[in-house]
């Protein structure tokens, strides 16, 4: 690694972390998002650096892109205000702080730490790197966890499409029944589902 | 020789179906009893007679093959427990002793449950009594076929609960209740000692079966063997009502009369009899055994005779009656005479059942009579009966002949069977067979004492009642009529003489308790019966003049001599406090431990551990539930805390050891932390 | 100067290690149902950084294959995650995760 990369790689980290720390304190989600995009993006040139550069157009296109848009998707989609956050106690903080320090700093510890020649140190950039060869890997040595993986997509798929529909008809009467003499706080919060749905097209469209 | 089982299964299956088949509501209730009292009755005929049949093929057939010797068949059934190379099966034994008991318990019960067709008229639980009584009959004739002791006990513990069952038939009476229990509990004693006899017979003849004990009984030590014949005979006491276990027989007539009859009189109650001549080449390896058993048996004779002459309940007459002559087949049995005792048993089932019919008959009419007097007599009182013979003839008739037959008179059943019990007793002991010419005198004397009161008094009660009692129904008079004439008859089975036709069950039993008698006689100079005949029959005649005397030409003398000796009138009326006794010295204290161990060891000490276990349980849900406050963040607090326990260990450890003990710190350190921000946080 | 191939790896990791303690942080600290999922997805991404790196180390593109699968898990997740999101913001008419909180003693 030459010392214009270590510069660039160093930027490009700070540039990493901030975004990742906005994104942590941000009142508004939708800033979160975008300093999150922005973290993204960012490691993003890293893989660059470190020589993956279709994992790095990868990661735009997918994580900074697709995934990111269905979160804002779904901030517009619910018109969510900004996060009405409560201060947790003091104690609280400090014992998180603690543990997720401890957690990176044990990670890191345990990532660097290569006793003797356990591990093989290729030289330097991956030689003869193509394209192809991923492709190559991916239907070849990796072919069952890759049709898995496209499995795993369509379960989710159809689980997606299980979970938000709108409740039948008969369903809500049931619910509706089965929360009579709960407490009001369930109550209302039916009543507001049931607002929700009201405004929604007929229960066919949903299936 | 399969078709055995039938004698079994017969009464078995109808009682399974009677108790099963239910009642439609709208069905007529007198169609249904027919048709319930003529299922129970023909499927203990049918059994009687397969027995009849199986008489037969013994006494005429071919020896089948499978025969060990002549006249004793093992009918293999299914096995039932199986240890290692031995087992014990469902095995009929059938030889000349059993097939004898299968015909007296199917013929008697028979009539019995003819008669109980009539007496139990309109009663509201109908099938169940008849359910009841077939279950009976199957448990006794299992207990009687059975070829080993196990599957006599399987028998002997089916009477047992169907005799609970049925003194406490009367579920509304609460005396009808504790009589069941108090039955089934005494008998428990017995069953226990049953129970021991088998292990120890298990561990030392390594076999239950009846011909395998028999034959290693000679090569058994003495005292093994007495030990195994005194613990049957323990079981024997419970189940036949001999002292000092007797004192549940006379509570048991709480039960409907026909129950009376079949169980506590002419069946069940002379299992023990049974089970001492099934293992007689047992017993009389003993003679302290044999001995033993001759005492109590004479010993209960002499007991219960003399609480018999004062009871007023007609039943309870009849109850010590019984209880005194099966005393006097347990005195036959142990001076070796155990065809007198079979013989004595059959004809007593003969005419004590008779004479348990003909009092259920009396009580039947003067209930009715009573009743139809709007008046709440005790119908079962003698001191509310008298004159009787003419409203009830054939009842008054058929009594009175029960009554000569069990009194001895002469040529009638009982004087032949209890003559030779006598005659075998004197060629004993002499001492023995006078103090049962006594008993003969005390049984003579009370059971006409019974006659007197109940049919020749002139009535007690007012004419209301008196006027009304009519005589029972043909259904109910017919067995009496029958037995009546048996117990006339029945005598000719064994009459002593060098006949073709005398002592037939002499010769029919030779082969399974000749063997033993022959050993019990050993030494003894065989003396003619006559003289002993004589002084029975005189006997028997000045019992019966003295009832006449002080009951009917002179009554109120009997009532006379009682207040001129009031102890010892409450000394028999009371039966000799063994019911004070046992309440005092054993049902007293053990109510009391009971009572102790309920409030002290079961509160103090089980409920205490128990409850204990659970509320430290409860407290330690309650402390933890601090920890599940149902937020995720907290949760997810707790997980992290365990992967930095995970991954510091093995990042640490890969360090050294003492990094390893740093990481185990850190993260008790984190945990502890976590455990004291976490408390109460669900609470808000 | 060069920095060795190893060296470097360590700084990548560290970065890795820092964007991973970031997430848990979120994950901890926020109540936010969206921003603890991105909090998630900037885990995940710290792990693939992890698997790039030490891909580089080994020489082979098998960590940047592994990468593939995390992302393809990673859409699964927000897909379905987002979906509930939806279905309780419908039912509570907030995102604040401390109040799914039925499921306790």
């Amino acid at each position: 690694m030459s010392l214009a990369t270590l510069i660039a790689f160093v930027v490009l980290a700070v540039v990493a972390v901030f975004g990742g720390f906005r994104m942590l304190v941000s009142r508004h989600p939708v800033h979160s998002a975008l300093y999150l995009v922005l973290s993204l993006v960012a490691t993003a040139a890293i893989y660059l650096l470190l020589a993956a550069p279709f994992v790095a157009v990868v990661q735009v296109a997918v994580y900074a892109g697709a995934i990111m848009v269905l979160f804002v998707f779904v901030m517009m989609f619910l018109n969510l205000g900004p996060a009405q956050d409560v201060h947790d106690q003091r104690q609280r903080r400090i014992v998180t702080f603690a543990a997720a320090g401890l957690l990176g700093l044990l990670i890191w510890l345990g990532a660097i730490w290569r006793p003797g020649a356990a591990v093989t140190v290729g030289g330097g950039a991956l030689p003869g790197y193509k394209v192809e060869e991923i492709g190559v890997n991916m239907l070849g040595r990796y072919a069952l966890p890759f049709e898995t993986a496209s499995l795993l997509l369509l379960v989710a798929m159809v689980g997606v499409v299980v979970i938000v529909r709108p409740l039948l008809a008969a369903e809500r009467r049931q619910a509706a029944a089965g929360e009579t003499g709960a407490t009001t706080a369930e109550a209302a919060a039916t009543a507001a589902g049931l607002v929700v749905e009201s405004t929604e097209p007929s229960e066919e469209v949903g299936h | 020789m399969q078709y055995a089982w039938l004698l079994i299964l017969l009464p078995l299956a109808m009682s399974a179906y009677l108790g099963l088949r239910g009642t439609e509501i709208d069905d007529d209730a007198a169609e249904n009893e027919r048709l319930v009292g003529w299922l129970a009755t023909g499927a203990l005929l049918a059994s009687f007679a397969v027995a009849v049949f199986a008489k037969l093929h013994m006494l005429f057939l071919p020896l089948p093959r499978g025969a060990e010797r002549l006249g004793q068949i093992v009918v293999e059934g299914p096995a039932w427990i199986t240890v290692g190379e031995q087992s014990v099966g469902f095995n009929l034994l059938l030889d000349p002793l059993s097939i004898t008991m299968a015909l007296v318990v199917t013929g008697v019960g028979t009539l019995i449950h003819w008669f109980a067709r009539g007496y139990m008229e309109g009663d509201p639980h109908y099938p169940r009594f008849f359910a009841l009584l077939n279950l009976f009959v199957a448990a006794m004739l299992a207990l009687v076929l059975g070829s080993n002791l196990l599957f006599t006990f399987l028998g002997w513990e089916g009477v047992g609960f169907c005799s609970y069952m049925l003194i406490g038939y009367y579920t509304h009476k609460d005396s009808a209740n504790q009589a069941g229990k108090k039955a089934f509990i005494v008998n428990r004693i017995g069953d226990l000692c049953f129970l021991l006899a088998m292990f120890l017979a298990w561990k030392t003849v390594g076999s239950l079966e009846y011909s395998d004990i028999n034959a290693a009984a000679g090569g058994l030590t003495k005292g093994i063997a007495a030990g195994i014949a005194l613990l049957l005979f323990g079981g024997a006491i419970g189940k036949s009502a001999q002292f000092p276990l007797y004192v549940w027989l006379p509570d048991a007539m709480e039960g409907p009369t026909p129950v009376s009859a079949l169980i506590h009189a002419a069946t069940m109650v002379t299992a023990g009899v049974y089970l001492v001549c099934r293992l007689s080449l047992l017993f009389v390896q003993s003679h302290a055994v044999m001995t033993a058993v001759a005492t109590i048996g004479l010993l209960t004779a002499v007991l219960a005779a003399l609480v018999a002459i004062v009871q007023t309940d007609i039943k309870r007459v009849l109850a010590y009656s019984t209880v005194s002559q099966l005393g006097f087949m347990f005195l036959a049995a142990g001076v070796g005479a155990f065809t007198a005792a079979i013989f004595h048993l059959i004809t007593h089932a003969f005419f004590k059942a008779l004479l348990f019919l003909g009092s259920g008959s009396v009580i039947h009419g003067m209930e009715h009579a009573i009743h139809h007097a709007e008046r709440d007599d005790d119908p079962q009182d003698l001191r509310n009966m008298g004159g009787l013979a003419k409203t009830m003839p054939t009842t008054c008739a058929t009594m009175i002949i029960g009554s000569l037959a069990i009194a001895g008179f002469p040529l009638l059943a009982g004087f032949w069977s209890k003559d030779e019990i006598l005659h075998h007793t004197g060629d004993h002991n002499m001492v023995f067979m006078i103090i049962g010419l006594g008993v003969s005198l005390l049984t003579a004397f009370y059971m006409f004492r019974m006659i007197f009161l109940a049919f020749f008094q002139e009535p007690k009660l007012p004419a209301a009642v008196s006027d009304h009692v009519t005589e029972s129904s043909a259904t109910m008079t017919l067995p009496l009529t029958i037995l009546a004439g048996l117990s006339v008859v029945g005598g000719l089975l064994n009459v002593p003489g060098d006949s073709a036709l005398s002592l037939l069950l002499h010769r029919w039993l030779h082969s399974s308790v000749g063997a033993a008698s022959a050993i019990a006689a050993e030494g003894i100079v065989a003396t003619s019966p006559v003289p002993n005949m004589i002084i029975s029959s005189i006997i028997a005649l000045v019992g019966i003049g003295t009832a006449y005397s002080m009951y009917y030409l002179r009554r109120g003398q009997g009532a006379a001599v009682a207040a001129k000796h009031p102890e010892v009138y409450r000394t028999l009326a009371n039966k000799f406090w063994l019911d004070e006794f046992y309440q005092q010295y054993i049902i007293g204290p053990g109510t009391r431990f009971s009572e102790w161990c309920a409030r002290q060891f079961d509160l103090g000490v089980i409920d205490a551990v128990v409850n204990g276990t659970a509320a430290w349980f409860w407290s330690l849900g309650e402390r933890v539930t601090t920890y599940q406050p149902g937020l995720v963040r907290s949760y997810a607090l707790w997980f992290t805390a365990g992967a930095v326990g995970v991954v510091g260990f093995a990042a640490l450890a890969a360090l050294g050891p003492g990094a390893a003990v740093i990481a185990v710190l850190l993260v008790l350190l984190l945990v502890a932390a976590l455990a004291y921000v976490a408390r109460g946080e669900g609470e808000a | 100067m060069v920095i060795s191939v190893a060296a470097s790896t360590n700084l990548v990791l560290a970065l890795s290690a820092i964007l991973f303690s970031i997430g848990v942080l979120g994950v901890l600290l926020r109540r936010h149902v969206l921003i603890i999922y991105m909090s998630i997805e900037l885990m995940l991404n710290a792990a693939n950084l992890a698997f790039i790196a030490f891909g580089r180390l080994q020489g082979t593109i098998d960590g940047q294959i592994a990468v593939f699968f995390t992302l393809t898990v990673a859409a699964a997740e927000v897909a379905v995650g987002l979906g509930i999101v939806v279905v309780v913001y419908r039912e509570l008419k907030s995102l604040d995760i401390d109040r799914l909180n039925l499921l306790k003693f």
